[in-house]
């Protein structure tokens, strides 16, 4: 089965950084999803590819939810006074947010996740359906507003068509 | 039959029925205004692409590589570890027929004019009568020049299932590549059947290797009946005019 998983990072590895938005939390979460595969290891009758996007969707839903208890008790300002910055961290994950980063994040997660494996890595809307575990057609209208959200704030103003 | 984005997104995957891809297709052709649509869509996925598969320069974490029992990566430049940095291996859920909405994508994307490299007009665009007559005239393996920029090289001959004649065949621009197949319909001129983007060579290498049209195997399975022809038969074929 590693060897499997090694074939499936580069791809895998993309997914996470469509879905974080930063380079260093993408290997993190590809870290923990790997982790996390290994450990719990795959269903018998489980295909490996779409476990192990899953799993990475899984794992990253629960980071989001952790994180974003962190960044609300963060932003109480009673909770900052004396708070270590990291200043590196926080340097390159600014420059490695541009604007695609920016345009995805505003997008729903589900558009995200959606966009991220059809555009992405060039999957069938009825394996994107399994994986995510919702209708095709779902797959389908969900996809397409993204790429109409993300197409207007991509799309220099004065290329657009409307 | 009103063009939706979700009708174009879902165009831009091959994932309508054969009839929608059609009625799509045809009002692309006939309408500018839903080409720069479809162009608008499909650049998104272009940038995704762009903007995410740069995390394949970086080299793969060394916790990760670890945990899947390989040796320490350290800082290992991507070259000495090829398989676990760059190299995006074909998805097995990719298949050549889902190619088709993209291609015609990067070709918006590319700045073609969809009638040259895909559109086809239902009464045949100049360029497409150009192709057909390459098709109706050049033998197999000869690169063909059909202006200035643009060759075609006819691979195959073969009959579809159908039992009509059909050739697969390389169009190539410094641009642009693409393999394609195309099939005689009953009033006789060519139709594409197929088309899916390749890498265009440079000028110095290129060669025309007999299976460079092997991105559309699975294709040709579908379509071919029985072995393509030989050179001799071929040329017999070519003088007939393509008459029984």
């Amino acid at each position: 089965m590693k060897q499997e998983i090694t074939e499936l990072l580069p791809r895998l590895r993309r997914f996470a950084y469509s879905l974080t938005g930063s380079m260093d939390e993408a290997d993190d979460l590809l870290q923990n999803t790997v982790e996390r595969i290994l450990a719990r290891g795959t269903p018998d009758d489980a295909n490996l590819t779409k476990w192990a996007f899953r799993v990475c969707r899984n794992v990253w839903i629960d980071e989001c939810r952790a994180r974003k208890v962190r960044r609300d008790a963060a932003e109480q300002p009673e909770l900052t006074d004396g708070q270590v910055v990291d200043g590196q961290h926080q340097i390159t994950k600014e420059i490695e947010w541009n604007r695609v980063d920016a345009a995805m994040a505003r997008l729903p997660e589900d558009q995200r996740q959606i966009i991220s494996l059809v555009a992405l890595q060039g999957m069938p809307y009825k394996i994107v359906a399994e994986i995510l575990d919702i209708p095709k057609g779902t797959v389908m209208s969900r996809l397409a507003r993204a790429r109409s959200a993300l197409s207007d704030a991509l799309t220099p103003v004065n290329m657009r068509t409307d | 039959m009103k063009m939706t984005d979700e009708m174009l997104s879902a165009f831009l995957d091959n994932e309508l029925t054969d009839a929608e891809m059609a009625a799509v297709r045809d009002q692309l052709a006939a309408d500018l205004a839903l080409t720069d649509r479809l162009a608008e869509l499909a650049t998104v996925d272009a940038e995704l692409q762009a903007h995410y598969g740069s995390i394949d320069d970086r080299p793969m974490p060394e916790s990760v590589t670890r945990m899947l029992g390989h040796e320490s990566t350290g800082n290992a430049s991507p070259e000495e570890h090829p398989q676990e940095h760059n190299v995006v291996t074909f998805p097995w859920w990719r298949t050549v027929r889902g190619h088709a909405g993209k291609a015609v994508a990067a070709a918006v994307i590319g700045g073609f004019a969809l009638t040259q490299w895909f559109g086809l007009p239902p009464n045949g665009g100049a360029s497409w009568q150009t192709v057909a007559q390459a098709l109706d005239s050049q033998p197999s393996g000869e690169v063909y020049a059909m202006d200035q920029q643009a060759t075609l090289t006819p691979r195959l001959t073969f009959r579809n299932q159908a039992g009509h004649w059909c050739r697969q065949f390389r169009l190539e621009s410094e641009a642009a590549a693409s393999e394609q197949i195309a099939c005689r319909g009953e009033a006789g001129g060519w139709e594409q059947i197929a088309r899916v983007n390749a890498e265009p060579l440079p000028e110095s290498s290129r060669y025309q290797a007999a299976s460079g049209g092997s991105v559309l195997d699975e294709q040709l399975d579908q379509i071919m009946a029985g072995s393509p022809i030989g050179a001799d038969k071929e040329r017999e074929l070519l003088e007939r005019q393509w008459g029984d």
